[in-house]
């Protein structure tokens, strides 16, 4: 080869190269597509702007619900296996929950991490309280009154009722108040919330005995009658329309919580440590899910959707509403106690009362995971908590010291 | 083989038998693995706990978005067929919908099922009421020529604000009420409320838009009214909230009962001067000429709402008893999705929608039919009390509240 073909060979090489760095940076740059009249650019280099799910792509990216398959692929012909779209649906689902949260809206991030943090009110030896949608409601048994706390500002509202003797627990249904007299027999009372502060009215004076828990089914309200010991327990409806009541107690031990999940009534017995699915027709037993360490006095079960979740001692039990009921888990630590009494959901976590360690424990409800726990104080003895989907309510009573308050965590 | 060879050769079968059971039990027991520091248990047998998705594949079941392939396998490495996949999305819509809801942390998991357990607020005077909306706090009820606020907690009534002229439609925007009015045919006029002043006669904020607005929407900028007018020949008009400038726009408009903005189009229920020639309409805002115009959505659709993604089409008037759903976005907008005719439907008029639910007012036969927005599948009919007369609704994302014209009065459903 002679000097001038060895330079023209070098251009050619040349030439030839820069052809295929040029192909090569196009091949492998990251593709700037047009999505809502906005430049959009992803880092994929596998994604052309021409390909039609470009937009969902960058949207699926933008979320975190997917981060491609590499850091500059995303593979878009591959088929799905089913481990990844677990991955999918379930950070799909989790930022859903996250995004649409009111606390969201507010920007509250954050989780409280110091008692020092969390609102307290003082109210008097509170028991379980509830939520209207506007204002918290708790029952001062002692006193036999209702309080009314304002959300917004945490403070007390003129508005107390009174005349509600051993006024235990509580529930908003159908434009009312109605909170349970846990006596024997036991009561039921009604408040109007907008006729001011006066005495309740007792519409119920002959529920089974120690009503410690109460939920609604659209018509009836339903109490779980503790009983006052083994064997003496029962559960009552309450027909809010027509004022007629009826007790079942057949299959019942000692129940120690309700709750309705918009099919069936899910009672805690706490005598036969076992949760059962009852029809709310006729207060049958349908199913029996075996527990162990209820606690038998007062267990306070909450529903997220989709499981119940029940307080019990040293764990908190996760059980699926499908037919049939399946265990789903066993939770333990994570500030649980020996003592663990209510149960409350804000639409993305779950919050439970441990009423000797004074502490709370949150728990993401998709996962079952451990999201933290905050010990609210000594002897605090923690009873009722409820959510405004904001904030959780806890009712805390230190009989040693100031007495009863509500804390805002 | 002797008898020694025998016992050997059984005892040799018989370790070899175990040794496969252990391994056998091992390979098919539920796995145990951590997530979020937690020990997390999962019944499938395929899983294991070095899984990189296996806290993903966890919480999918936890949360009811998958109950795996059988019920000790989910096969992960399976692929996903489009018809797996609809139930993976609609099951986590679903989820998130009904956790995400504001019933959820209320624990309000249960439907009212009789006109016993509504409780109502009650008003004095004609029994007038016609619309309603709520403003993320209090609700706001136009009735004959006064608005009355009510505490969506408590159902209080707080406050009542008056004009001269027959109110209609109310909105709660840019930080106001907005009342439309109608007074014969005469041009219709909107009023305006400042919820923080002290209540009394309300303010003129525009006094000649087309007769008769019976609904009104906003888009942002502009409030749009529709107007129906008793000659036939309605109209839509545009006020610019900040300006106050209005237009009214009247071709291809005949007999227009409701308007809506979806976030995107502008769309009108036209009822027509006949029934064959209304229809739902959609509208150029830039200039209020018509851009579509859909007639397969029932006779003479007198009553919009927007779910998100589809547009519910009441029709009472004319004969029409019919509700529609109408794809309003993407590249199916105008599609038909669902007619629902007779059945439990009785004069459908007023909707509202809590962001799961859609409630429609059946005038008619006095109750109110609930509709799952996802699929559109009935969730039951209740009745609202005999001869209660349910007109109008909204939702405050926890309850709806109705307006009962015979009763004159709202309830919490």
């Amino acid at each position: 080869m002679n000097h001038g073909r060895q330079i023209k060979h070098r251009a050619l090489l040349l030439v030839a190269a820069a052809v295929v760095l040029t192909m090569a940076s196009r091949w492998i740059q990251a593709e700037t597509g047009t999505c809502g009249g906005l430049a959009t650019t992803l880092p994929f280099t596998d994604v052309s702007t021409s390909n039609i799910f470009f937009c969902s792509i960058a949207q699926a990216y933008f979320s975190g619900l997917t981060n491609g398959t590499t850091a500059t692929t995303y593979s878009p012909t591959q088929s799905v296996p089913r481990e990844q779209m677990a991955a999918f649906i379930t950070r799909t689902q989790d930022s859903a929950l996250r995004r649409g949260s009111r606390r969201a809206a507010a920007g509250m991030w954050a989780t409280p991490q110091h008692v020092g943090l969390v609102n307290t009110t003082n109210i008097g030896v509170g028991a379980f309280n509830c939520f209207d949608g506007t204002d918290v409601w708790v029952p001062i048994s002692a006193t036999g009154q209702v309080i009314r706390v304002l959300t917004s500002a945490g403070g007390l509202t003129p508005d107390i009722w009174t005349g509600a003797t051993s006024a235990h627990n509580t529930i908003f249904a159908g434009g009312f108040i109605f909170v349970t007299g846990r006596e024997t027999p036991g009561k039921i009372y009604k408040i109007n919330p907008s006729s001011g502060g006066s005495t309740v009215q007792t519409v119920e004076n002959n529920v089974g005995a120690q009503p410690v828990s109460i939920t609604y089914d659209g018509l009836n309200l339903w109490t779980a009658n503790n009983g006052g010991g083994p064997g003496l327990g029962s559960i009552t409806s309450y027909n809010i329309v027509t004022g007629l009541e009826s007790t079942f107690d057949i299959g019942f031990n000692q129940p120690a919580g309700i709750v309705f999940d918009g099919t069936h009534l899910w009672v805690v017995d706490g005598g036969d440590d076992a949760l059962y699915r009852v029809n709310p027709a006729n207060g049958a037993i349908l199913e029996t899910i075996d527990m162990d360490n209820i606690i038998s006095d007062v267990a306070i079960p909450v529903f997220d959707g989709s499981n119940v979740w029940v307080p019990v001692s040293h764990a908190l039990k996760v059980v699926s509403t499908s037919t049939p009921a399946r265990l789903l888990g066993t939770l333990t630590g994570n500030g649980l106690g020996s003592n663990n009494l209510a149960a409350a959901f804000d639409g993305e976590r779950i919050m439970v009362t441990n009423n000797s360690g004074s502490t709370v424990s949150l728990w993401k409800a998709s996962s079952l995971t451990p999201l933290g726990n905050l010990n609210l104080g000594v002897d605090l003895f923690l009873r009722g908590v409820c959510s405004d989907g904001l904030y959780f309510w806890i009712v805390a009573n230190n009989l040693a010291g100031p007495g009863g308050f509500i804390m805002r965590f | 083989m002797n008898k020694y060879q025998r016992i050997k050769h059984r005892v040799v079968m018989l370790i070899g038998a175990i040794v496969v059971l252990i391994f056998v039990s091992h390979v098919m027991r539920a796995d145990t693995g951590t997530c979020g520091g937690a020990s997390t248990t999962l019944p499938f047998t395929d899983v294991p706990s070095g899984n990189i998705f296996f806290c993903a594949i966890a919480e999918a079941y936890f949360s009811g978005l998958t109950n795996g392939t059988s019920p000790t396998t989910y096969s992960p490495s399976d692929t996903v067929s489009r018809e797996q996949m609809a139930a993976f999305v609609s099951r986590t819509q679903d989820s998130a919908l009904k956790r995400g809801n504001r019933r959820a942390a209320l624990g309000q998991w249960w439907t009212p099922t009789s006109a016993g357990v509504l409780r109502s607020t009650a008003f004095a005077g004609p029994n007038t009421s016609y619309d309603i909306v709520c403003d993320g706090d209090d609700l706001w009820i136009s009735r004959g020529t006064e608005v009355k606020r009510v505490d969506a907690s408590d159902g209080k009534i707080l406050q009542t604000w008056t004009a001269p002229t027959f109110l209609t439609a109310i909105i709660a925007a840019a930080g106001r009420i907005f009342v439309a009015s109608t007074s014969g045919t005469s041009p219709g006029k909107i009023y305006v409320i400042n919820p923080e002043a002290a209540p009394g006669p309300m303010t003129v904020f525009e006094d000649d838009i087309g007769a008769a607005p019976l609904q009104i929407t906003f888009d942002g900028t502009n409030l749009w009214t529709a107007n129906f007018t008793s000659t036939g020949v309605g109209s839509i008009s545009r006020i610019d909230v900040a300006t106050g400038i209005d237009s009214t726009f009247s071709a291809g408009l005949e007999r227009p009962y409701d308007i809506l903005w979806d976030g995107a189009s502008l769309w009108v229920a036209d009822g027509g001067n006949i029934a064959d020639t209304g229809g739902l309409k959609r509208i150029d805002p830039a200039n209020g000429s018509v851009l579509n115009h859909y007639t397969d959505v029932g006779s003479s659709p007198a009553r919009l709402l927007f779910d998100g993604a589809n547009i519910w089409v009441a029709s009472r008037i004319n004969g029409g008893n019919g509700l529609a759903v109408v794809r309003a976005v993407g590249g199916l907008r105008g599609t038909v999705l669902k007619l629902f005719s007779g059945g439990n439907l009785n004069g459908p008029v007023g909707m509202a929608f809590d962001g799961e639910r859609v409630l429609v007012c059946n005038y008619d036969g006095n109750t109110v039919s609930l509709f799952k927005a996802a699929d559109l599948t009935p969730l039951g009919t209740i009745s609202t009390g005999l001869n209660s007369g349910p007109w109008a609704a909204c939702s405050d994302g926890v309850n709806f509240w109705i307006i009962r014209i015979n009763n004159n009065d709202i309830v919490r459903f």
